[in-house]
């Protein structure tokens, strides 16, 4: 365990010491009651994967690097997850999201909102999830799935989160209606790349999306469309790097029917295609598209199921067997109360090959996750 | 040139057009439970206009905080909430994507009416270990309909604060509300005073302030602790409570399932009685009166 971590997690120790002393009347100018919503979100899982003994080679045309299975047969702790926010003055909000992995800490989000911009704007800067897309926005610990959609992974690694600041504007219509830009720094190694080399000297990626939403009786429908422009530099262990531009677009639609209070079947899709223009003649792959679609059952107060397909198409794919994946996801979860879970879930994986030939994985796993302290409820 | 203008003045149309929609042609009011409304209606009359971002048929604990409900906040000069955290899993991420800093807790387009309310129940040691409790205590106070009284006089308060222009009609709506109201909470204690001194069991503790108000005392809830589905262990010492004590009722809310109370009605052969805590929660129930009408009329009747 690196000393940073020790160190970090030494901090916080002390920051949640500070935070449970007692007001006192001796302690004059004590702050403690301006201590901000603090909670920690502990994730650990049991894996099972069928073929732990192969090397494979992963989807992506442009990372070829050979990729390894993890470690899947052991009890795995996924991240444990600090979480403050809290109001900095009349003007702005602030949060944060630390997590801490074994031997590693990582600034997940932690950005300003501003709370006294008028006529339904605001201006978020820091490091944040950005809006493009449905799932991209949403918090890993509220996915149905831990695992990133094939295009997502394809697209931007796991999800594109980065530096930047967001402009969103919420319409003044009876229908929900928002929309908004972004100005990120384009440290996403796997479409733009910006950050780490001397010739890195892209744009960073500009994003844009709109968002609307309505409701018809017990029906909610929310639909979005989104792009992500930008520039990318990819070494790629060539002697001549790529430099070009790549252009990721998205649309998205959810469709809820809220049976009563605890009950509802959720059904949400996402289609994303991504271009590239490479300089670089090693590059074979410029356009892959492709898409999920999650139907969510909420059976009861307690219980959830939802099952997933997911598929990927890169038609010009260095390996023909890969080009067009299709991976399918089912899941049940226990949740006794909003604070904890338990994950049942199963992956029939179509995605990897192994001596230049597809195979059939399955993945198996048995997840936990836990929040305590002063938890904020989830959005939509 | 000329093209960039013209995109300019197109800009600026639009944006003039989206400011003529932002003036207020009434005060446009947000409340998070359909009887917060009707107060609001009650004493705003047709100067104000008021929706609701919740239903009164489902748990007011568990709302989803879907976009439409943005879109309503976005707009809103004043949001009322009944407060005492019983909106604290659905307002703030509304409030967060709203981008209306007028309505934000301590604006004074915010009104948070448990403030202003002497909470009982407040529960002895703040732990999640006794489930989902309310550290501020039991939020709901609304079922008293003494409460009732005084929220409209909040209302009026607050709507005279940010629409002065108002004020004669406000204080006239309610002068003469309480006037009717006064008469109706005399009817409903005549009608309550032979349930005086008994017992009921409750699924939740919904009805606490109501029950408080005519001398009826809670036993025990069906569910384990709040938020938790009880036990078959908790349902035996439930059984043997019924036995040793003298309870005349088991009272369920429109939300939870029934199937405990029902079976526990069968074991114990006392009356099982659904009892709606908010407007809309059963059919008959489309007003403030008719709400508490209703709770009377069933309690009265079994």
């Amino acid at each position: 365990m690196s000393s940073r971590f020790f160190l970090t997690t030494l901090v916080i120790l002390l920051f949640f010491l500070a935070a449970v002393t007692p007001l006192s009347a001796s302690s004059p100018f004590s702050q403690t009651q301006f201590t901000p919503d603090i909670s920690l979100i502990l994730d650990c899982s049991f894996h099972y994967f069928s073929h732990q003994e192969r090397i494979v080679a992963s989807i992506s045309p442009f990372q070829l690097h050979p990729g390894s299975s993890p470690d899947l047969r052991a009890i795995q702790w996924n991240y444990l997850e600090l979480a403050f926010s809290s109001v900095v003055n009349p003007y702005i909000d602030c949060f944060a999201n630390i997590v801490l992995e074994e031997g590693e800490v990582k600034v997940e989000v932690a950005f300003v909102k501003t709370r006294f911009l008028p006529a339904g704007f605001s201006l978020k800067i820091g490091r944040f999830l950005s809006a493009f897309g449905r799932l991209n926005g949403i918090h890993e610990h509220q996915w149905c799935f831990d695992i990133a959609p094939l295009i997502y992974q394809q697209s931007f690694g796991d999800i594109l989160s980065e530096k930047g600041a967001q402009l969103t504007w919420v319409l003044p219509t009876d229908i929900y209606l928002m929309t908004g830009a972004e100005y990120l720094l384009g440290e996403n190694e796997t479409s733009f790349n910006r950050g780490g080399e001397p010739l890195g000297t892209g744009m960073g990626i500009i994003t844009g999306f709109i968002k609307a939403s309505f409701d018809f009786g017990n029906w909610v429908v929310l639909g979005g469309a989104s792009v992500a422009h930008g520039s990318h530099r990819w070494d790629l262990d060539y002697p001549i790097p790529s430099e070009g531009d790549s252009t990721v677009w998205g649309t998205d639609l959810t469709i809820k029917y809220q049976i009563d209070s605890y009950r509802h079947i959720l059904l949400q899709g996402e289609y994303l295609s991504r271009r590239v223009s490479p300089s670089n003649i090693y590059l074979t792959s410029t356009h892959q598209h492709g898409g999920y679609l999650d139907l969510v059952w909420r059976m009861s107060r307690r219980w959830r199921s939802a099952v997933r397909v997911d598929w990927l198409n890169v038609p010009d794919g260095p390996l023909p067997e890969l080009r067009h994946p299709m991976d399918l996801s089912a899941m049940v979860e226990f949740n006794p109360t909003e604070f904890s879970r338990i994950r049942l879930f199963y992956q029939l994986n179509r995605h990897l090959a192994w001596q230049d030939e597809r195979f059939t994985a399955h993945q198996v796993g048995l997840s936990l996750n836990v929040a305590i302290g002063a938890h904020g409820a989830h959005a939509f | 040139m000329i093209k960039k203008h013209s995109r300019f003045y197109l800009l600026s149309a639009l944006l003039g057009l989206f400011t003529l929609t932002l003036m207020p042609t009434h005060l446009r009011v947000v409340a998070s439970y359909p009887y917060i409304r009707e107060v609001v209606k009650t004493v705003g009359g047709e100067r104000v206009t008021v929706d609701a971002l919740s239903k009164g048929q489902w748990d007011p604990h568990v709302v989803v905080p879907k976009p439409s409900l943005i879109s309503l906040v976005r707009r809103a000069d004043l949001l009322i909430i009944n407060g005492a955290q019983l909106e604290i899993g659905w307002i703030p991420p509304l409030l967060q994507q709203a981008n209306n800093p007028g309505v934000l807790p301590s604006k004074k387009g915010f009104l948070d009416l448990s403030d202003h309310f002497d909470l009982i129940q407040k529960p002895d040691s703040i732990s999640r270990a006794e489930g989902d409790i309310h550290p501020a205590g039991n939020p709901h106070f609304h079922l008293n309909p003494v409460n009732i009284l005084k929220m409209a006089q909040l209302v009026s308060n607050k709507l005279i604060e940010l629409d002065p222009a108002g004020k004669d009609l406000y204080t006239q709506n309610l002068t003469s509300f309480q006037a009717e109201w006064q008469k109706n909470l005399d009817r409903w204690s005549e009608l309550m005073a032979p349930l005086k001194g008994s017992k009921v069991i409750e699924y939740h503790r919904n009805l606490d302030y109501f029950l408080n108000q005519f001398g009826i005392t809670v036993i025990a809830t069906v569910e384990l602790l709040p938020g938790i589905p009880p036990t078959t262990r908790h349902m035996m010492d439930l059984i043997d409570l019924i036995k040793n004590e003298q309870i005349s009722l088991i009272l369920h809310d429109v939300y939870h399932n029934e199937k405990s109370s029902r079976y526990l009605a069968g074991e114990s052969g006392l009356p099982m009685v659904i009892i709606p805590h908010d407007i809309e929660a059963t059919p008959e129930v489309v007003s403030l009166e008719t709400l508490y009408d209703t709770i009377v009329n069933r309690l009265v009747q079994k």
